[in-house]
């Protein structure tokens, strides 16, 4: 896991990868271009072909977006350093929590099988109620934190390993 | 009446109508001054202003209700009007006298006038004594002795009020009436807790009532003149977040005689300047509510079907000049709309909010007004209200206003804090608005209008591309992990 953004109370991996020619493009390989603002016209952001007036302000780790007719407030939580001494992949299963909160709901317990993407967890952080998706295929290890309790940035919430 | 000619107006106030209320000043090539506490920053106003003096308090707001300190500052920079926009010391009798005292012109009805329509008691009796509409009541005071009987006879369902009450403490609804004995002391003892002061009032309940209320402008010569109406239905916590005008639920014979009440009430209390008089409309007919002695948050509404300037009246009355116009010459024309933008969050039950203002676009475009309070770079506080500023659309009909105010409202940028333009939109689109179908428990039987829509995939990958793009942090750090990228993927892409 790399850098997290949480928009719309979803937390969505930074999947940015950079490109041969300087550029970036999403993980689907849809390549991406910001055109900066100029006099009159705001900034635009561009995702494959279809190209989306914004305007992007950015303060300590929130960064508003007006895009589409709303403001949109995305919190950025950096993961350069989270996983330093980890071996890489084996601790892929590990969700651990991008953000000090409490925990909402927990809606999987040790054994169950889930698969990429599924509901695992509600966390409310930063006046945000947050839902936990599960990073990989697999059964749950371990649940380590019960609905009402708190924890703070990088605690471990749930462990999932691979499918026997 | 003597006119008293000033060259200067001092606006006791701050915010949206502290700006909207110079820019008329100084459209009439008065001197315009402003009162201002410096938690607010730089404001609107204050580029408006020509002089601006600090006002100091145990809080900001305090300071706007230290009629002492206002009329100091006042004296020093040779203000020879104030006016007091709404809020704070606007509807504040002893505050009109002391400014009259001074030698200074009060922008605002006679002291005598707000005493006696400020009191709600008094001003409902006033009222009902000659012949204009009061909802069928009991009032406790004027028999004690035979108050249960009455208020029987006035049958369910029935509004249990304090009588030294506000802001909706104490009220009860009575559906059966076989539990009036009971809601009565119940009502009873909360109004003893509350207010130090057990009795009661007993009026008819008006079942989805709408909000309506007529703009009236009089002068010292005995003019008085209506504006036609605005509908103010759509309310949270008892306050007004989108107000219209024309009403959509008034019929031209209802129009006329609501109008024809509210003037008739003005000129009975022989109303100067602007004020509004408030009704409460239900299936049965309308009946009077209160009087504001004041200019209101929505009068641009009034201002936007009439093409009048409602702070210029306000001035030339209090100049001792007639109105600028007779009632035939009040033209309706169109229909506008005003939504609130305020500091807040809808999905917190309109909880108030704080922060920076990053970047402000107001709306542009055909029909389009935006009176602000904020300017970017600034910071909304705790301090005082959260309203920030207003929007107002005009078209041609109702339909027309409503799609002007949904695109206005998404093209407003305002960054940097929660705000309710998103929740004002939707509200906005909900069938029973469109439909006109409004009346002031709406938005309480709404509550799933604040959700927020899901967002879309293209959405989503295009916010997350704007972030990731516009911050030399985030694009570093990608830059720097993206050699782990093929071994991980994605939570979700």
């Amino acid at each position: 896991m790399q850098g997290y953004l949480v928009i719309a109370g979803e937390i969505h991996a930074l999947a940015i990868h950079p490109t041969s020619d300087g550029g970036y493009r999403l993980a689907n390989g849809k390549p991406i271009t910001l055109l900066p603002p100029d006099h009159e016209t705001p900034a635009r952001v561009q995702v494959g072909e279809a190209v989306h007036d914004v305007h992007i302000v950015k303060t300590g780790d929130r960064i508003w977006v007006h895009l589409g007719g709303r403001a949109h407030e995305i919190l950025w939580r950096g993961a350069v350093d989270h996983h330093a001494g980890e071996p890489d992949g084996v601790r892929e299963g590990v969700v651990r929590a991008p953000m000090p909160g409490a925990v909402v709901s927990v809606l999987v317990e040790a054994g169950d099988v889930v698969s990429h993407g599924a509901a695992i967890m509600v966390i409310e952080s930063m006046k945000l109620e947050t839902i936990i998706r599960a990073p990989r295929d697999g059964v749950v290890q371990r649940v380590n934190a019960l609905a009402g309790e708190s924890f703070e940035r990088d605690a471990v919430l749930v462990e999932i390993g691979a499918r026997d | 009446m003597s006119e008293r000619v000033f060259d200067s107006v001092l606006v006791a106030n701050r915010g949206e109508i502290a700006a909207r209320i110079l820019r008329t000043v100084r459209g009439l090539g008065l001197r315009a001054l402003l009162v201002a506490h410096e938690i607010d920053g730089r404001t609107p106003a204050h580029d408006l202003a020509d002089d601006v003096r600090l006002i100091f308090g145990p809080t900001p707001v305090a300071a706007f209700l230290d009629a002492d300190q206002i009329l100091a500052a006042a004296r020093e920079m040779g203000a020879q009007a104030i006016h007091p926009g709404y809020g704070f010391l606007s509807e504040n009798a002893g505050f009109a006298r002391a400014t009259q005292d001074a030698g200074i012109v009060w922008v605002g009805p006679s002291p005598e006038t707000i005493d006696l329509m400020g009191d709600k008691v008094r001003a409902r009796a006033f009222v009902g004594a000659r012949g204009f509409p009061l909802a069928p009541s009991a009032v406790e005071d004027d028999a004690p002795e035979t108050f249960i009987e009455r208020a029987r006879a006035l049958g369910a369902p029935l509004l249990i009020k304090p009588s030294a009450g506000g802001g909706g403490k104490g009220m009860r609804i009575v559906t059966d009436m076989a539990l009036i004995d009971e809601e009565l002391a119940r009502a009873r003892s909360e109004a003893q807790r509350y207010f130090g002061d057990a009795r009661l009032f007993v009026e008819r309940y008006v079942e989805r009532p709408r909000h309506i209320e007529v703009q009236v402008l009089g002068d010292a010569h005995g003019a008085v003149v209506h504006l036609f109406e605005r509908e103010c239905s759509l309310q949270r916590r008892f306050q007004k977040i989108v107000e219209e005008a024309p009403s959509p639920s008034l019929s031209e014979g209802e129009r006329q005689d609501i109008c024809a009440a509210a003037t008739g009430i003005a000129r009975a209390c022989r109303y100067q300047g602007a004020g509004t008089v408030e009704f409460i409309h239900g299936t049965d007919g309308f009946y009077f509510l209160e009087m504001n002695t004041r200019l209101q948050v929505e009068h641009p509404v009034t201002e936007m079907i009439t093409g009048l300037d409602l702070v210029a009246e306000q001035l030339r009355v209090a100049a001792g000049h007639p109105l600028s116009i007779s009632q035939q010459d009040v033209r309706r024309n169109g229909h506008a709309i005003e939504a609130r933008i305020y500091a807040e969050d809808p999905a917190r039950g309109f909880a108030p909010t704080t922060g920076p203002i990053l970047r402000l676009r107001p709306p542009t475009g055909e029909g389009v007004r935006f009176d602000t309070g904020v300017l970017e770079g600034g910071r909304v506080t705790a301090a005082f209200d959260p309203m920030l500023a207003k929007l107002i659309v005009h078209g041609q009909g109702r339909a027309v206003a409503l799609e002007r105010a949904k695109a206005a409202l998404g093209e407003l940028v305002l960054l940097g804090l929660t705000t309710n333009i998103a929740y004002l939109g939707r509200l906005l689109a909900d069938p029973d608005v469109v439909a006109g179908r409004t009346h002031t428990g709406l938005i309480a039987e709404k509550p799933d209008l604040v959700i927020e829509a899901p967002l879309d995939p293209e959405s989503l990958e295009a916010l997350i591309a704007a972030a990731a793009l516009s911050s030399p942090d985030l694009r570093r750090a990608v830059d720097a992990i993206s050699g782990l990228h093929a071994a991980m993927g994605a939570w979700r892409n």
